[in-house]
């Protein structure tokens, strides 16, 4: 503590020597020249005059420093002072340090961030040590779908026996059990486990244990949470671990909490949120006092995980499962009345873990282009930064040769260039740390990333992230920056410096420039054209009307599957919902519907047609979304009725079957007629909750407007609504218009008000829920855009900055050029033809990356966008040429004023 | 500069300097005019190479500086003669004085004296 005291201490000291022993000196100059100028010498001769009188200053101040035994902290108190020279020569160039530390500080900040955001949103898997040695088990299901959940327990159990390949197997049951939270009743997705499966996938556990084998031995009512479960329904309690919760009507003590991102090892748009000991799998059971008559063997219902044995690949693991398998369907062929109709065989082969989810490896995808844009824009900082400190330093190579020949030592200049660096690069780290934070704030959104997939992004700066984004803009500043410096300093003969200073065209350095500059304007060429397929989509997207308002809308979907409902408590749980949210104020209307037209996979689908004629085979026409809803969901939903009536209390389970359909349902069934009181033919495709396919004949009650099926933007089929009175579904959304702009709190309250036992399994915006992707989509396109318009900026203010110092450069063949008659106008054309050389050349490479780019964008994304786009091949180029234009003409002006008489008197 | 002036001999730099702050107090530009003042400019002093030698002779503790403003009105570190530095001069007078006599007398020898 005391070193530290004295070493700031004669740090000061330093400091202070330094300040005052160079006002002093230059005082003594000052002093001098006003007697020079007593004398009637001009001041400014006089001050040169007695710079010249005075003598090496530099060498001098050493010798000071020696004098007063300064000498022995040189380094230190010089570091000091050479800071101060350094910050005063960024001062006196502020565009060059604006540009300077907003480079390094968009580049640090918005790659940190958005690689951050991604790495925890979408690549979270990583919590799983080694993930590429742990194979999951696959099998063939009837057709070649591969899926999991294929092994029954005791075929498991001899394998696991058998087996060679893994070091730890495991075998997982999918549940789908309702929780209550303190918020709600809510339905996850979790595993029912046994004691293997914490150690196989080596995630382990962030809170308490995970389950163990005292726990699967005594089935004991005991359950891990996922930590996203944790933290969003029970706040994030540490105090949670022992407490007991409700699971599928259970209670259940919680032991411990999963590490974040760990999503276990079913894969599926659900992933798994809790673990329960495999004992108590009896409890979870799909449909109560249904008696299970399958044997054992063909219940196949475990997904089955293990960790690669070293030196043990995918292959030898897959083929050891194939000739496992064969030996099972040779000893225990399937059962010939099998529940289900699979397949006979088991067709068992491994598959890595990583590979085993479109969802997972789609998100991998997304992720690898994200990160890919953001590395572009790392490159154009990058470049950006480098093109400054070339420029930088090559104006000041007569300066520092000078200073050399007046026997500056070399160190010292080279010095000096670090503290210059260095100031930069702190002044960009503090910068970069703001528009980090800012950013982090931004991004700390619910994204939704598929179809049914939300995740709450809750982005940790990645500190690996960090370190390689600064570490590659501080090596460029680096190089860059003092580059210069020691090449300069290193030229023996300060003449041949001078001589070179009235400069030509293509010094190593301005060919060098041109080179970074060409790939600048490729990028950011690249980068607009791939924003401006997210630009196409926005303004057509501005222009869509889905067919439902999305504003002031929420959906939550809630599931009355599961023992504890049937269908008379669930239209008991309707009514009360309906009734509280005729109830509530500030609530336009609120709707029950089994479905909606486009954004939910619960949606059940129906063939409709004329009485007079067949009902086609399902192909592209006749098909229908159906819904059944209460009366008030066109309100709700803000589709508006065309024709006819609407559902009201007439419709009841006892009154004649009526329908809505949409108007182009209208049209294809019945032309220009008028449908409404006419019949049609429904043949309901119920997923399997009412086993038999009926065709159904239904009277029209009224004609709605057409609205988009199944996606978001897309109109493949038609939508026909039935009276929630005349048709039931264990699945359905409720949906609510508020007046307020969020409707989202509103409805949860509601929900929680009429029965706190509903289970909800999703709730969110209208916008979130059904044009979840397209909302992502449309950032990522907000995103493409902002960072084109960034790279553009970068880069035109690297032409600038290059043309500006090539001209300064050639101001002696300028002048040389106009004194042997050239006029202004061609001088401006040869500035003006030098720039744009390196923008046209970007534009063509810019060009290819570009449609590199759209291409991959295409193959990750849902919506329909082109390729390759004329539209886009006219405008991009045109704010590039027109910025560059800016950027060359204004040096090419000056450049066309250059003096003859001037340039030439400094040959 | 003077057309005559010479360089200085080594080590005679410091007791000009001590001479010229010895009558009055001066700043770094007031000693070196006053050093060519007395030298009738006949020595040649490059400007800068003044203030090593000050700042040597501070540390020395033989001058004394502090701030103040001159009469052109600028700023100017001001040095002082210190008590030790008045007797460094004087004993440094002295043995020049002695010196000069010395090598002034075996300089006049002549063949025959010896």
């Amino acid at each position: 503590m005391r070193a530290l005291i004295a070493a700031i201490r004669s740090l000061l000291t330093c400091a202070r020597f330094e300040r005052e022993m160079r006002e002093e000196l230059a005082q003594h100059v000052q002093h001098r020249a006003d007697d020079l100028v007593a004398t009637g010498m001009p001041r400014d001769e006089a001050v040169r005059q007695a710079h010249v009188e005075f003598g090496a200053v530099e060498a001098y101040k050493e010798q000071c420093r020696d004098a007063s035994g300064f000498a022995s902290l040189r380094v230190l108190h010089g570091f000091g002072a050479d800071l101060k020279v350094a910050s005063r020569r960024l001062l006196a160039t502020p565009m060059f340090t604006v540009f300077a530390v907003l480079s390094l500080a968009l580049g640090v900040g918005v790659t940190t961030a958005v690689y951050s955001s991604v790495d925890t949103v979408l690549w979270k898997d990583r919590v799983i040590p080694e993930s590429d040695r742990v194979a999951v088990v696959m099998g063939a299901e009837a057709g070649q779908h591969a899926v999991q959940g294929v092994v029954s327990v005791p075929d498991f159990e001899d394998f696991r026996a058998a087996q060679q390949s893994f070091t730890r197997i495991t075998g997982a049951y999918r549940i789908v059990p309702s929780v209550v939270t303190p918020d709600t009743t809510i339905l996850t997705s979790g595993e029912a486990v046994d004691e293997a499966y914490f150690d196989t996938l080596g995630a382990g556990v962030a809170l308490g244990r995970p389950v163990q084998r005292a726990d699967v031995e005594t089935s004991a009512p005991v359950v891990v949470l996922g930590h996203w479960l944790w933290r969003s329904r029970f706040a994030g309690d540490s105090s949670i671990i022992g407490r007991t919760i409700r699971l599928a009507g259970r209670p259940f003590e919680v032991i411990g909490v999963a590490p974040d991102g760990f999503q276990g090892a079913v894969a599926g748009p659900r992933r798994p949120q809790l673990w329960v000991p495999s004992t108590t799998i009896g409890w979870f059971g799909v449909a109560a006092g249904r008696t299970v008559t399958t044997p054992e063997r063909d219940r196949r219902r475990l997904t089955v995980v293990g960790r690669l044995r070293p030196g043990v690949t995918v292959q030898t693991a897959s083929a050891e499962l194939g000739s496992f398998a064969q030996g099972l369907d040779a000893a225990y062929p399937r059962a010939p009345r099998a529940e289900g109709g699979g397949p006979p065989r088991r067709g068992w082969f491994a598959k890595k873990f990583d590979d085993t989810d479109r969802e997972r490896s789609m998100n991998l995808t997304a992720g690898l282009l994200i990160v890919g844009l953001v590395g572009l824009v790392l490159v154009v900082a990058c470049t950006n930064l480098s093109n400054l400190m070339l420029a930088r330093g090559t104006m000041r190579h007569q300066e520092l040769a000078v200073r050399g020949a007046l026997g500056a030592p070399r160190w010292r200049l080279v010095r000096e260039q670090l503290a210059e660096t260095l100031l930069i690069a702190v002044l960009g780290g503090a910068v970069s740390f703001v528009v980090l934070r800012v950013l982090m704030t931004v991004l700390n959104v619910e994204i939704p990333i598929g179809p049914s997939m939300v995740v709450s992004a809750q982005p940790q700066i990645n500190a690996a992230a960090l370190m390689a984004t600064i570490g590659a803009l501080l090596l460029a500043l680096a190089v860059f920056g003092l580059e210069p410096a020691l090449r300069i300093t290193g030229t023996r003969d300060v003449r041949d410096v001078l001589a070179a200073g009235g400069g030509s065209v293509g010094t190593p350095t301005t060919k060098r420039q041109h080179r970074l500059l060409r790939w600048q304007v490729a990028i950011s060429a690249g980068f607009f054209i791939i924003a401006s397929m997210s630009a196409r989509y926005l303004a057509s997207e501005a222009r869509h009307d889905p067919g439902v308002v999305l504003d002031r809308m929420a959906v939550a979907i809630v599931s009355f599957y599961g023992s504890q409902w049937d269908e008379t408590k669930a239209r008991g749980a309707v009514d009360r919902i309906l009734q509280e949210g005729a109830r509530t104020p500030g609530v336009e209307a609120v709707a029950v519907s089994t479905g909606l037209p486009f954004g939910t996979t619960i949606t059940p689908s129906a063939e409709i047609s004329t009485p007079d004629k067949p009902i086609q085979p399902r192909g592209e026409h006749g098909w229908a979304v159906l819904m059944a809803v209460t009366p008030q969901y066109f309100r709700a939903a803000g589709t508006p009725l065309l024709r006819g009536r609407g559902f009201d209390d007439r419709d009841t389970a006892a009154s004649q079957r009526v329908v809505i359909i949409g108007e182009s349902a209208a049209r294809e069934l019945f032309g220009t007629s008028d449908a409404v009181g006419r019949e049609i033919l429904l043949k309901v495709d119920s997923r399997g909750y009412r086993p038999e396919e009926e065709v159904r004949r239904v009277t029209v009650a009224g004609v709605a407007a057409d609205a988009d099926t199944t996606h978001y933007s897309s109109r493949r089929g038609h939508t026909v609504y039935l009276p929630f009175a005349q048709e039931y579904a264990p699945y359905v959304t409720v949906i609510a218009r508020t007046f307020a702009p969020d409707a989202v709190p509103a409805l949860r309250q509601l929900i929680r008000k009429a029965d706190p036992d509903v289970p909800i399994e999703r709730i969110g915006t209208a916008h979130s829920i059904l044009a979840g992707p397209y909302v992502f989509l449309r950032a990522a396109g907000i995103v493409a855009v902002a960072l084109g318009a960034l790279t553009l900026l970068l880069a035109m203010v690297g032409l600038y900055g290059v043309q500006s110092q090539a001209v300064a450069h050639r101001t002696r063949e300028i002048g040389v050029r106009m004194s042997l008659g050239a006029t202004a106008a061609q001088v401006r054309a040869m500035v003006l033809k030098d720039g744009y050389k390196p923008v046209l050349q970007g534009l063509a490479i810019g060009l290819f990356i570009g449609i590199a780019g759209r291409a991959i964008v295409r193959s990750v994304m849902v919506a329909p966008l082109e390729i390759v786009d004329p539209w886009m091949l006219l405008v991009v180029p045109v704010p590039l040429l027109f910025a560059a234009f800016f950027a060359c003409y204004l040096p090419a002006r000056r450049a066309s004023r250059v003096d003859p008489n001037v340039a030439l008197r400094h040959l | 500069m003077h057309p005559d002036s010479t360089g200085i001999l080594p080590g005679t730099l410091d007791l000009l300097i001590l001479k010229a702050v010895s009558l009055g107090q001066l700043h770094g530009y007031g000693v070196l005019l006053r050093v060519q003042q007395m030298t009738q400019g006949a020595l040649l002093v490059e400007q800068g190479a003044l203030y090593p030698a000050l700042y040597r002779l501070e540390r020395q503790g033989l001058l004394d500086a502090e701030w103040g403003t001159s009469e052109n009105n600028r700023k100017a570190k001001f040095y002082r003669l210190t008590t030790s530095g008045r007797k460094r001069l004087r004993e440094q007078t002295d043995g020049w004085n002695r010196m000069v006599g010395i090598m002034g007398t075996a300089l006049k020898t002549r063949a025959g004296e010896v």
